[in-house]
């Protein structure tokens, strides 16, 4: 899920991290650029990146983690509920 | 029937009295006076507000409380004269300078939970009543005749006119008292704001009360909802139609305020944010609260069939994204004057397939995220056009959404496990996904007549009455009964988050979420990984969201955007540059430094003055902050095969129990004993974070140190153990 709204398929390399996914995603949506990413370029306080479910900043090797076949990753915005 | 014209409604419009005043400005956001309206005596006075009753209780919310602790007994009954409806804006509330400033709160003796509730509506009705002359207004005793309430405050006038042929349902009578008391042009009309129920207020004690104003752009009324709790059914009960505000004369500087540089500099920084912002986060100006639906839905936490499951394949149907091509863009939809965050949305022109207005186009606000969970998912329902009908008719029929569709979900689950069948429903198929039978619930409770008057009076009821009536298993009922004392919960799921669960139970009104929202910080973000870190988060979030009620404004700008500072903030969760923006609101309101201490310390007096105002009307102890196991765990079969790998993981290496071999009713057993377990712990810890008993007093040193120890607060706390 793409900021709620969609998915894509990613082919990664071996030994990539969640990191690289997130850039990645960002070379095949350019698009998302300005949403994601702040004025130095690294990614925005409020994109949050999860990993089969879990923040990956919560995880030991945060946005580091690598990434296996089959992983899913979603991007949400900041929720904070009604 | 054909519709009266205005001039016979004015005709038709008998004055009962009328009380004149002197207008006054207002002066750093209080107006210093309230106004008491007697309907048993037809008598209208203004009492004063003093400096100690600010101190104590800043306004808002806080003012709502004290007038009504002082207005009725331990003893006193929703339905008795006694009662009062009691409603604020706040002293922060109606500037036009920062998002989400037009607020305001309804008190009352709930129908409902038999207990205090509060509930907050949008739209100006809060800031003109300000303007108008008055911190809060009180309304006691019951009208002999249908009567409106006019305050009009361009003239100094408060008038009780008895109103016969006027409307009752909303979408209706908020038109009729627009045009009649607003007159033909958009000016007149944005003066005015309407407070009003519905039919269903007449029958069922789940009804809230709508606010109006007039949407210029659209040439449209537009409404927005105080819709828990029952102060629609109060409202009715004192037989009052509506109760109309007027004033002409908003401005920017309106509220008297000592600093308005001050104000505006916090004005400037978070519009700013959200201009640069909002479209990368939530984008509530194009998607308003439905974009949670897809996120909930995602992390299983949006209610699906009376709570049994947090997600459904078919929840995309009714997403963020498909009620963006539905709303209607022509104009702005700040639900008050200069909020930039503008969520407000609605669909124009649809046709209503049932009900008494079938056939015509409509213009229907919202719907929001909790009405989408509550008569959408939690029903089985996945289809926009049934989800427009449900909230049109709740609103103009005056039902509270959240609770008619927990209620019905609670009787459609009733009906599969046989406790309910067609004989008993009046011939009503109570199938998940029937959008019909769930209309057909609402025209009747709004007739007052057949099974959804019984689904109306709410799960408390429906629970009590099937066990009796016909024999269900009591305990069974209890576990899905999505209700906490007597109001039923809003529309997340939190089994998987123990701080929500303590949120929702300890809620002092009932189970809303605008107490406390701690499922992403506990479950998705794992901040919250202690009892005590729970309980922190636990007194923290309460009391400061209840800061907003006390000053008539919106919390969504407060967390629904996020600074670009929160990237180094030491508790991001607090938004501390937010905070720091309403230091700045209310410093430049007052003229007093004020720190984030300050504000706290204003919310944690009025937070606790309402816990001891529960107690004092036998309420409000540790035996009244449980929630139905659902809410906790899985209570059924189905629910745990529903995530058996999550429950048989956790056995394993959280309770220590190796599920192998293991019945389903037996893992269900385990799992209830240690979640059940965590949940007494959970209380004991933020009961002791709070400085209450165990048994969830404030005790008489919380009360002294709050500076709400007068005596009879004290003796209450003393003569329960405080
Ligand atoms: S954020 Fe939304 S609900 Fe809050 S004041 Fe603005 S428009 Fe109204």
């Amino acid at each position: 899920m793409l900021a709620g709204k969609n998915s894509l398929p990613l082919e990664m390399e071996n030994g990539q991290s969640v990191l690289d996914a997130f850039f990645r995603v960002l070379e095949m949506v350019p698009a998302l650029k300005p949403h994601w990413l702040d004025h130095e370029g690294q990614p925005h306080v409020f994109v949050h990146v999860f990993l089969n479910g879990d923040d990956a900043a919560t995880l030991p090797d945060g946005l580091n983690t690598k990434l296996n076949d089959g992983d899913c990753l979603d991007f949400i915005p900041p929720v904070a509920g009604g | 029937m054909d519709q009266i014209t205005i001039t016979q409604l004015k005709e038709s419009h008998r004055l009962l009295t009328e009380f004149k005043y002197a207008v006054q400005p207002v002066v750093h956001g209080y107006a210093n006076r309230t106004l008491y309206i007697n309907l048993d005596s037809n008598t209208i006075t203004i009492k004063p507000v003093d400096q100690k009753m600010k101190d104590t209780f800043t306004g808002g919310k806080g003012f709502c409380l004290w007038l009504l602790w002082n207005a009725i007994n331990s003893d006193t009954k929703w339905d008795d004269a006694q009662n009062e409806l009691v409603v604020a804006g706040g002293p922060i509330g109606g500037i036009t300078a920062y998002p989400g400033s037009g607020k305001c709160t309804v008190v009352t003796l709930s129908p409902l939970t038999k207990s205090i509730i509060d509930s907050n509506s949008g739209a100006y009705f809060g800031p003109y009543l300000k303007f108008s002359g008055f911190d809060a207004l009180e309304v006691q005793g019951k009208a002999k005749e249908d009567v409106v309430i006019f305050i009009d405050g361009d003239n100094g006038t408060v008038s009780i006119e008895a109103a016969p042929l006027d409307e009752v349902n909303t979408h209706l009578l908020s038109k009729q008292l627009t045009d009649l008391y607003g007159g033909e042009t958009d000016k007149g009309k944005r003066a005015i704001s309407v407070m009003s129920a519905g039919q269903a207020a007449e029958h069922v004690p789940m009804c809230g009360v709508n606010v109006s104003y007039w949407d210029s752009r659209r040439q449209e009324i537009r409404i927005k909802q105080a819709a828990r709790g029952g102060a629609g059914t109060v409202l009715r009960n004192k037989r009052i139609k509506a109760i109309v505000v007027k004033y002409s004369d908003t401005g920017g500087d309106s509220n008297g305020a000592a600093n308005m540089e001050l104000i505006r500099a916090a004005g400037k920084r978070i519009n700013k944010e959200i201009s640069d912002f909002d479209a990368s986060q939530n984008d509530m100006r194009h998607l308003g609260t439905p974009y949670l639906v897809e996120i909930m839905n995602k992390f299983n936490i949006l209610p699906v069939q009376n709570f049994r499951f947090g997600s459904d394949p078919e929840a995309s149907k009714i997403n963020g994204e498909v009620w963006k091509s539905m709303f209607d863009f022509r104009g702005p939809d700040g639900c008050w004057y200069g909020c930039s965050l503008q969520c407000a949305h609605a669909v124009p022109h649809y046709h209503l397939q049932s009900g008494p207005y079938k056939g015509e186009a409509v213009f229907v606000d919202g719907p929001e995220y909790e009405s989408l969970g509550a008569l959408g998912s939690n029903l089985g329902i996945f289809d926009p056009p049934a989800m427009l009908e449900l909230c049109f008719y709740c609103d103009t029929y005056g039902i509270d959404t959240i609770s008619a569709g927990n209620s019905m979900a609670f009787a459609y689950e009733c009906y599969e496990k046989g406790i309910l069948d067609q004989q008993k429903t009046g011939g009503l198929e109570l199938t998940w996904g029937n959008a019909e039978a769930a209309y057909e619930l609402l025209h009747q409770m709004a007739r007052g007549e057949g099974f959804g008057v019984t689904v109306g009076q709410g799960v408390r009821v429906m629970k009590s009455l099937f066990a009796e009536q016909y024999g269900a298993d009591p305990q069974q009922l209890q576990d899905m009964g999505m209700e906490i004392k007597g109001m039923e919960i809003s529309e997340y799921i939190s089994r998987e988050s123990l701080a929500q669960q303590g949120g929702y139970a300890m809620a002092s009104k009932g189970p809303q979420h605008d107490e406390a929202w701690l499922i992403f910080m506990d479950m998705v973000h794992k901040q919250l990984p202690t009892f005590e870190a729970k309980a922190e988060a636990l007194h923290y979030f309460p009391v400061w969201r209840t800061w907003f009620s006390l000053h008539g404004l919106c919390k969504l700008p407060w967390n629904d955007i996020i600074p670009v500072s929160n990237k180094t903030a030491k508790e991001p969760a607090k938004v501390p540059e937010h905070v720091e923006n309403y230091c700045w609101l209310y410093e430049g309101l007052s003229g007093k430094k004020t720190s984030p201490e300050d504000l706290m310390a204003q919310s944690e007096k009025v937070y606790n003055f309402q816990r001891l105002f529960n107690v004092k009307m036998g309420f409000g102890t540790r035996q009244h902050d449980y929630p139905p196991y659902r809410l906790i765990g899985p209570a059924t079969v189905e629910e745990y095969e529903n995530r058996k790998d999550l429950y048989d993981t956790q056995l394993r290496e959280i309770i220590g129990v190796d599920p192998d071999g293991k019945s389903v009713e037996e893992k269900i057993r385990l799992v209830r004993q240690h979640r059940e377990n965590q949940y007494e712990q959970l209380m004991d810890a933020v009961y002791l974070r709070r400085g209450w008993t165990k048994n969830g007093i404030p005790t008489q040193a919380t009360l002294q140190r709050l500076g709400i120890d007068f005596p009879e607060a004290m003796a209450i706390s003393a003569a329960h153990g405080g």
